[in-house]
Order: structure tokens, then sequence, then C-alpha cells
């Protein structure tokens, strides 16, 4: 395109003149000039602080443990090692028919067992803190919406799928005068009065109803039970004992969006064995004796004096050596993390407890509302629903074989609480907290009369321990379709409503007018959550769905209204 | 504009070319925010990148050999030392040395009620970054108190009973104090991973302390006094940043006994130290 040709004037046709020609060009020219400026900027280490301490997704927790215990079962074992290290009961009677029964000592329930010289393991002082238990950092990572759950109170029982919502107990009665059909909730139904329940049957098609009141009168009894008014409700649809699942609806309007949903939170390991360190916090007990005796040696089966302990009231102090960067890590509802979990499993190596029966599996799980007074059939041996998903190892001495849990390794998933989310108001709530139960192994240490005993007393325990490191706040933001900047990618869009809704994460260091919020340290350009841990292995016995009626008893509470 | 007026006048029937130079100066884009960036970094001199001093605990790393007890492998994770003083013998016999606080001068009594003379001595590791004394830095210092260690024999008043004695087997449990090193978690500061370990002992008694060597005087040919002190003062530290554990080596080129074990020392054969006797 560039190809000009310049023709002669005398060529351009017959006959033309010379003639000289011209050819204007007009050189243009764009300009653009260079701003000279200084910039200032004013310089505020508070604020480089700041900027550096939201910025950081580094986190390094750290977690004080006060661990509370009962050794309530005493039992006896044939298996000499163990036998000369009992606390024993009764010894005089036990040196005549040499039929020794006792307790296992402390070290066998403690976090940090000492070299007790009893012949049974070749003790390495690494292990001192992980023969018992392990302890890892978790974060709940998905929603198990099929996990089947049983409840069993009073000969009354129901197997249910968690999506299907929280199980109830149909009786009928009167307040003030009116009829009203009660709900005996199995855990705390997080219901207002005026919401609504969508019922897992229906009143002549109908399914939803609307909350009168909560309670039977009884202290405590409001977060269990709940109430709709009988209009004169026919037939057997109502009737005493019948049971069901409800789940909670906040708009009858908009049921799809303001419908709760009900699941198993799955928790992800985050860290490997090696990555948490446990050591004793110095001096530190807590406000419980430690029970001792001396043993006389006229009356042990060894003849050794010794002095024997039942339990111990140490405290520990848990630091994770591996930085937990959780830049791109999402909870079970695709935000960003908002709470940790110190993750605390049994492993009882010396091989007292957790003799498998199921696919190599010892250690059971449940929900609180399978503690009940008397160990139920949901705790069986027998029943595989029960059955966590960790492996037992074993060894064999002396013609006996000791079995332990399996260590968990990061990545490796395990179920938590059961909870309830609601998408509209962008919450989640703890229904029923996961708990463990580990079992004596009969084989080697008799707990149970019963011979051949599927479903002997044991002991209790919460593994999952939150720790809040990020806050969301107590109202909900919405934002419209047209402003989508500054919504954050975790918001839920309310097709009703047609905007976002969400909660905003507040920033290190603010805490509401509530009192909700997180001010951790930051420096070396980490985060230093800290979380003092109430740790408790509880016995059989303590039944904790018999206020699920109420207390009809006064009481004194431990909180006034005044408080 | 006179210089724009051009005239190209014919010149024969020959095709002429007119070139003309066209210069085009281009701005950036993303100027601003280079210099943004530009700002931050100027900013970020100025009040100084973060640093990661966090501290970790180092352990000693474990060494899988056979148990004589078991007689099957097992996984041994002490560390151990041993010290000797010098009971003031010739120096021309390693018998001059040996691992007992008495030949330090204290007395059985003094070890066995914990005097404070006793109570108070403590042996003190230092650890640099280098062998030249002109040049290094001690970065590290570990102590051994003296209510630690293994046991011996002796009597007081007649009555047979076990004092302690420089000999250390530090573990995750029990006697743990020098145990861990705690070391910088991050090598951004500071990128040290091998240290070199001296040993003096503290002896409250008389209020000094005195310097160990890694053999006894006894091995040197010749004059005694007259050796290589950086073959003779020193063993040296590996750290592991990654396992976080840590391990000593023998560097004295006529120490022996640890060779079975590529002169690892401390796992299994104790890191020896003897007293160091100056000219008198």
């Amino acid at each position: 395109m560039n190809k000009y040709t310049i023709i002669p004037s005398s060529l351009q046709f017959k006959s033309a003149p010379f003639v000289d020609q011209e050819i204007s060009l007009s050189l243009e020219q764009q300009s653009q000039q260079i701003t000279e400026y200084d910039r200032s900027q004013s310089i505020s280490l508070a604020q480089i602080f700041d900027n550096e301490r939201q910025t950081c997704s580094i986190f390094r927790p750290t977690f004080k443990l006060n661990y509370l215990y009962a050794n309530t079962y005493t039992g006896t074992t044939e298996y000499i090692p163990f036998r000369n290290t009992l606390y024993y009961v009764q010894p005089e009677q036990s040196s005549f028919n040499n039929v020794w029964f006792g307790y296992p000592q402390y070290y066998e329930f403690d976090f940090y067992r000492p070299d007790v010289s009893d012949q049974h393991i070749r003790y390495q002082a690494k292990s001192a803190y992980t023969y018992n238990w392990t302890y890892y950092v978790s974060y709940a990572h998905q929603n198990n919406y099929n996990k089947k759950l049983f409840y069993e109170l009073n000969n009354t029982s129901l197997t249910w799928t968690a999506s299907e919502g929280i199980p109830f107990s149909i009786f009928n009665t009167t307040q003030n005068g009116n009829s009203v059909i009660g709900f005996q909730c199995i855990a705390p139904h997080g219901l207002n009065v005026g919401e609504y329940v969508e019922l897992s049957f229906d009143y002549d098609k109908i399914k939803l109803f609307q909350v009168y009141s909560l309670g039977n009168g009884l202290l405590d009894s409001d977060e269990y039970i709940f109430n709709i008014y009988n209009v004169g409700y026919r037939g057997g649809t109502f009737s005493n004992q019948k049971t069901g699942t409800f789940k909670r609806v906040i708009n009858p309007e908009n049921i799809l969006e303001t419908k709760s949903k009900y699941y198993v939170r799955e928790h992800k390991i985050l860290t490997n064995l090696e990555d948490c360190v446990m050591t004793k916090n110095a001096f530190e007990k807590n406000v419980f004796n430690e029970e001792r005796q001396l043993e006389l040696s006229s009356i042990t089966p060894n003849k050794i004096t010794r002095i024997s302990q039942k339990t111990s009231s140490n405290s520990y102090n848990i630091t994770i050596k591996r930085d937990l960067d959780l830049a791109n890590v999402l909870d079970n509802q695709k935000r960003p993390v908002s709470e940790l979990f110190l993750t605390i499993i049994n492993k009882g190596y010396t091989g007292y407890f957790n003799y498998p029966t199921n696919g190599n599996i010892a250690l059971k799980q449940g929900w609180k509302f399978n503690l009940t007074n008397s160990p139920n059939s949901w705790w069986d041996n027998t029943n595989p629903e029960s059955n966590t998903k960790i492996p037992t190892s074993s060894y064999s001495l002396s013609n006996k074989t000791f079995y332990y849990n399996q260590n968990l390794i990061s990545g490796d998933t395990i179920d938590g609480d059961f909870c309830e989310w609601n998408d509209y108001e962008q919450l989640e709530r703890v229904i029923s907290p996961y708990y463990q139960k580990i079992k004596y192994n009969q084989s080697v240490f008799q707990s149970s009369d019963i011979p051949g005993d599927t479903n002997s007393p044991g002991f209790y325990y919460q593994p999952h321990t939150p720790m809040t490191i990020r806050v969301f706040s107590d109202y909900i933001e919405t934002g419209d379709l047209e402003f989508i900047e500054g919504i954050p990618n975790y918001a839920y869009f309310s097709n009703s409503d047609q905007q976002f809704r969400w909660r905003d994460l507040y920033t290190y260091g603010f805490n509401d007018n509530l009192g909700r919020g997180v001010d951790y340290p930051f420096l070396n350009f980490a985060q230093y959550p800290f979380k003092d841990v109430q740790f408790r292995l509880i016995p059989e016995g303590i039944n904790y769905n018999s206020v699920i009626t109420g207390v009809d008893f006064p009481i004194k509470p431990l909180i006034d209204g005044c408080e | 504009m006179d210089v724009n007026k051009i005239q190209i006048r014919k010149d024969g029937f020959t095709n002429k070319e007119l070139v003309i130079p066209i210069q085009l100066t281009w701005d950036y884009l993303g100027l601003d925010q280079s210099i943004d960036e530009y700002e931050a970094e100027i900013i970020k001199q100025v009040t100084g990148d973060y640093g990661d001093f966090e501290v970790d605990r180092f352990a000693h790393a474990p060494i899988t050999i056979q148990d004589p007890l078991s007689n099957t492998p097992f996984e041994f994770t002490d560390i151990q030392y041993e010290f000797n003083f010098w009971s003031g013998g010739s120096l021309n016999t390693p018998l001059s040395w040996s691992g007992t606080y008495l030949y330090e001068g204290f007395t059985t009594q003094e070890i066995y009620y914990y005097t404070n003379n006793f109570s108070n001595s403590f042996f003190k590791l230092d650890l640099y970054d280098s062998v030249d004394e002109k040049r290094q830095t001690n970065y590290i210092t570990i102590i051994i108190p003296t209510q630690q260690g293994l046991t011996q024999d002796a009597l007081l008043d007649r009555t047979p009973v076990k004092i302690k004695r420089p000999y250390f087997v530090l573990d995750y449990v029990g006697d743990k104090e020098g145990f861990f090193i705690y070391w910088l978690k991050k090598r951004n500061f500071l990128d040290i991973s091998t240290f070199y370990m001296t040993a003096k002992f503290y002896d409250a008694r008389r209020g000094f302390f005195t310097k160990m060597m890694n053999m006894p005087q006894s091995s040197i040919q010749g004059d005694k006094y007259v050796f290589d002190y950086k073959n003779y003062f020193y063993y040296r530290v590996d750290l592991d940043y990654e396992k976080q554990n840590y391990q000593v080596f023998n560097i004295n080129k006529y120490q022996n006994i640890y060779s079975n074990l590529n002169n690892r020392a401390g796992a299994t054969i104790p890191i020896k130290w003897y007293e160091y006797v100056n000219p008198q």
C-alpha cells in the first residue's frame, strides 16, 4: 500500500504539457506530555501492621488442654503385667482367692504415659504423649446428608437419615386451657415461637404447622419441646408416642429457601501426628485430687510394695509445628474457614481397650442423643452403623492379642457434629455434638460380669473441640444483581428476593457490640490463635437426655437471669 | 508551514520513491500501576520487611539399630554426653580422666545432698557457626544441669549411696533439659544449618569455667599443649529443617570410636568430652 508511483505530467495523456507537480504531505504529530510529579505517602506503621494482619492466612494455633476423667470401672485380668499393676480394690480378699480386682492405673487414660517398666511394651520416650491418645487439627469440609442415625429412649427407637431433620415424639396436652400437641425432640430444636415446622407426615395433605409455644412448663424444657395449637385435629395423625422428624421453616411463603437443611459434618484432618507437639503445662494441675494408695507387698500378687495411682489431674499444651496456610481452604458451606478443630482420638496402644468386631474396627461413634443411662443397642459391637472409619492394629504377647487404633494422616476424613444450616439465614447450628466411645477389651481386662458381653460399658468423649479463627457477622448483608462487585463468592442468591445474601467476615481485631470477634496475636507474619480446652472422658450412666422433658425440681442455676 | 512545502521535480522517466520516516514514541500501558508497585517497594524498604523469628524445637534424630535387649531393630532417640574430668595425674595416660565429679573436686557429700556448690554447677554447650575463633559467632547455648545424669556407687560415711555422675542420656521425657535445640523455624533471617559445638563446665565451687576437648590430651603426640584446636574442641551439629531434628558428628580425624556410625556421635555412643588442662 506504500507503493506510490509518480507519473510525469507529459505522460498522463496524449499531448499533455510538461508542468511541475506538487505533492502536499502533511506531517502530524501526536504527543503526550510526560507528567513529572512527586508522590508523597504518609506511612503509618499501625496501618501497615493491620494490612499485613488482615491479609495473613497463616495460622500457628496453640491449645491448652485440661483433662477431666473418672476411672470408674473395676475389672480383673489374667495377664500378669496388667494384674501386677492394678489399683486394687479389696486386695485382702483377692489375696485369698487370687482373683485380683482393680482399676487400671491413671497412665492408661492420661495423655502422658511415663515409663512404668511393667514389662508390657518396650517404652519409647518419643511416643510418651501418643501411646494413649493422638491429636490433630481438622476443619469441617463437607456435609453428609445421607448419614444413618439412630435414637433410642424409654424403649422407643427411631432410625432416620440426617437430611430428614430432627426426630420427635408426640404427646398431647393442654397449656393455659388450650389444647396443644407437644413434640418432644431428641436434641435442641432451634425453633422460635411463630416459626414453622415441616413434618415428615401430613394431616390432610398439610405438612406445615406453626409453632405455638415452647416447653412444657418445666425448667430447661424449652430447648427440647415445641408445641403446635390443636385446633381439633382428628384421627391418629397426632396420637401420643407417634414419632417422626421435622424441618424448620422460617417463612411459609418461601419454603424452598427458608427451610433448614440437616446433615452430619465431615472433618478433614490437616496435620499428621508428628506435626502436633504436646508438653505438660509445667506444674499446673486441675482442681481434682489425684487418688493414690499404697499396695503392701503382703496383699499384692507379686509381693512387691508399691504406690498405685487411680487418677491424675495434669494440664497440657499442644502446639502445631507446621504452619497452617488456610488461604484457599473452604469449609463445609464453601466459605472461608472460620473454625479449626482440635481433634483428639483414642489410640490405646497398651491394649486395654478397642477389641474389634466389625471389619477390624473397634472405636464406636454416636451423637449426644445416643448417650443414655445404660448402653443402648446403638453402641453394641454388632451394630456396624456406629463404627468409626478408624481401623485397629494389633500385637500379641503371652497368647493375648492387644489392639490399638491406627493413627490418622493429613487428608483423612472423620465424622463430626449433627448440624442444621439455613440458606436464608446463612447460619449453621450444632444440633447434637459428635462423640466416640471406647470399651475395655474383655479378653484382656474383664470389666463386665456378662460373658461375651457385646455392649459393655465404656467411656465417651467429644473428639472435636472448635477454635474460632474468624467470625461471621451477626447481621446478613444483601446485594442486588446490578452491584456484583464486593459480593463475596460464598454469597447465597435468593431467587425470591433477587438478591445475594451473606454474612460478612469480621476483620481480625474487630469485636462487635455483642463481643463477637477475634483478636489473636499477630507476629512473625502469622496468626497465633489460642484455645483453652476442657477434654472430658465420660463414663457410662450419665443420662444427658433426661433433660429433654425438663427438670421438675427446683435447682439453682449456674448463671441466673441477672448475669 | 514552510517546511512542509516539498516539491518533487520530474527527472527523466524513472519512478521516484519518497521515504517518509515517522517516529513513534510509545507510552507503556500500566505505567501508573508500575509506579504504585515501586511505591510499595520503597515503603517496604523504609518500614522494613517482616521477619519470621519463630523458633522451632529440633529433636535429636533417631537412629535404628539392633536392640541388645530384644535383639530386634529399635529406634533410639536419646542423645548421650559423657564428660570426663582430670584427676590431676599424668597427661600421658587416659586414665587421668574419668567421668566422675569426684575428680573435679566435689565431695560425695556435696554431690549426694545437692549442695549449692554442686547444684549450681552446670555444663555449657555453645554452638558456633564456624570453628575459626576469630570469626565465629555463638548462636545457641545449651545448659545441662548437674541434677540430671546417671548415677554411680559411692560411700557416704560408710553407707553405700548412689551419686550423680556426668553421663547424660537425654531424651523426649525424663532427663530432657538440653535434649532439644530451639532454633529459628524459617531460614530467611539466618540461614545456618551447620553449627560447631564446644563444651565448658561451670564449677560453682570455684567459680570458673573449665574448657572441654573431644579427646584427652594424652592422645596428642609430643607436646600436650600444641595441637590443632579446630580438631580437638568441636563437634559438628547438623540441623535438618525439614525433619526438624539434628545430628552430631565427630570432626576429629584422630577419633575413631564413631567410625561405625559414619562419625555420628551421641547416638548410642556418647559424645565424649575431656577436661582441657592448661599449661602450668
